[in-house]
């Protein structure tokens, strides 16, 4: 099983979405991170068939991606989708399933595994319009998995839910990845960390790193400080980098913070974790 | 023989499914061919579309009851509530982008360019059962004839149709509906005056949705390719 991603690039006008991005996905869960705008999302649609790329190939097992056979083994979840608003739960997994090319009797079966599956099936025959923000990202979750596809594509799925679905999610993503292709993106940077086997870091449309936890954090070690400041210090640090926390203990005011160099004589150098590298490289972007 | 096979059954306890869930998933399950897709598309045509096609029909009779023989009437009265039906027409083609549905049907094996093809036929075949019902209806009651009938049907339909499908390429949402069902109220107004007072108008008004059709019939492949929405997705 190989997603194979050749020099795709994409662009608006004049300005680059996607930069000559290649990469080849096995089976696994990726991990998709990077600031609003540095095209993880066209890079999505295109590996959905949704955008043609400017130039560049995407093909799944020598399958090229405009193909049927393709989307056969595909299963996405955008990030906002929408609904027919006189459809049920009910009626919205069979809609697609028969769109996903399943027979109705298949597609009742599958419909009801899935609603267990997200713990929707008692609001089954209820209108989605009547639903919250989370059972419709359930329900949406519950449609990418239908006819049982090798690739899954997820933009922000654990998007409204509550820690404990969260948490579930994960899990059921995490056992989803054991034997098909799943590539998720989030902001919730710990959701990446805790299931993503491979971590794709993208910045203004160029893939800047690749590879597991352990193999990405050290490009930002020994660039995270923990110190201890006044709240007039702390403000003045606060201005030249970027904090990361800042919790107040007695007198004192507790920072962690993103520097080259040493902030204070007497700061700390700190384990990075993955949200310390979101922080370093894309803090300015996010301001 | 049989004893004894009995008696191993008896004696040995079945090991329990090893990897039961990926042999399942791993079987090749029947796929829907391109009837079944078209079948179960056509289930999910809202009922309106259809009721508004009877209702039009029934509008036809009644007034062909009521009418004088070889009077015009039915014919103007089909004609200028031909619009409703064609807006509705329009709005279930274009439903994917107003709903917002656009995006997770581009990604399933029936994408929405076979979506939309789907719903073309379907409408395409239900209206024009329609359309010709109602022209040999009042054609052959009206002194017109039936084909002279069934321009003045054909026509605003068409051309609502075309404007519609314009309109629906351009703007996504709800805005898209407004329009589109402005668009038909316009040309029913137009056709209940050009045929009620301004009968002189009649041949303009014609060369005018005939116009409007042509604008249809360059639309559909624009809506059916669905550059409209890898526009939106793009912005």
């Amino acid at each position: 099983m190989q997603l194979n991603i050749d020099r795709v690039t994409k662009t608006y006008g004049g300005v680059i979405a996607c930069d000559r991005l290649s990469l080849t996905l096995h089976e696994g869960v990726y991990g998709l991170l990077g600031a609003n705008g540095a095209g993880k999302t066209t890079l999505m649609r295109m590996l959905c068939g949704i955008l043609p790329p400017t130039s560049g190939m995407i093909s799944f097992d020598g399958i090229d991606v405009s193909r049927e056979e393709y989307r056969e083994a595909l299963g996405y979840l955008p990030q906002h989708f929408g609904y027919y608003p006189e459809f049920t739960a009910w009626d919205y997994l069979l809609y697609l399933a028969a769109l996903k090319g399943l027979p109705k009797r298949q597609a009742k079966t599958r419909a009801e595994a899935l609603l267990k599956t997200v713990s929707l099936q008692a609001e089954a025959k209820k209108k989605i319009k009547t639903f919250s923000g989370g059972m419709k990202q359930r329900l949406g979750i519950a449609q990418a998995l239908l006819g049982n596809p090798k690739i899954l594509i997820l933009d922000e799925p654990t998007a409204g839910l509550d820690p404990k679905e969260r948490v579930k999610f994960r899990n059921l993503i995490s056992r989803l990845g054991a034997d098909r292709i799943v590539l998720l993106s989030t902001h919730i940077v710990s959701d990446i960390e805790h299931i993503a086997g491979t971590i794709l870091v993208m910045k203004k449309g160029q893939l800047i790193h690749q590879g597991s936890l352990s193999e990405i954090l050290p490009a930002v070690q020994g660039k995270i400080w923990e110190c201890a400041a006044t709240p007039k210090e702390a403000d003045a640090l606060a201005q030249g980098h970027t904090v990361i926390n800042m919790r107040g203990e007695g007198e004192s005011i507790l920072l962690r913070l993103v520097s080259d160099s040493p902030p204070t004589r007497d700061a700390r150098c700190a384990e990075a974790t993955l949200e310390d590298l979101y922080l370093y490289y894309f803090s300015e972007e996010e301001q | 023989m049989r004893k004894m096979k009995k008696a191993v059954i008896a004696a040995c306890t079945p090991p329990s499914p090893a990897d039961r869930e990926r042999f399942l998933a791993a079987l090749p399950y029947p796929r829907l061919g391109w009837a079944g897709f078209l079948l179960a598309q056509a289930g999910y045509i809202r009922k309106r579309v259809w009721l508004s096609a009877a209702a039009i029909l029934l509008a036809g009779t009644g007034a062909i009851r009521l009418s004088p023989a070889g009077g015009m009437a039915p014919v103007w009265l089909l004609s200028t509530l031909i619009p409703q039906l064609a807006m509705l027409t329009a709005a279930e083609i274009s439903r994917s982008d107003v709903f917002g549905m656009a995006e997770v049907e581009s990604a399933c094996r029936f994408n929405l360019p076979c979506l939309t093809g789907a719903r073309l036929l379907v409408l395409g075949g239900g209206s024009f059962a329609a359309i010709a019902a109602a022209s040999v209806l009042s054609g052959s009651f009206a002194s017109c004839g039936i084909a002279r009938a069934a321009l003045y049907i054909l026509a605003p339909y068409l051309a609502v149709n075309g404007i519609s499908l314009a309109i629906f390429s351009r703007f996504s949402g709800q805005e898209g509906s407004y329009l589109s069902a402005a668009a038909a109220l316009g040309v029913s107004l137009l056709g209940a005056t050009c045929f009620g007072y301004a009968q002189a108008l009649r041949r303009l008004y014609l060369i005018a949705l005939l116009l409007g059709a042509l604008l249809g019939a360059y639309y559909i492949p624009h809506i059916w390719t669905r550059k409209g929405i890898s526009y939106a997705a793009e912005h």
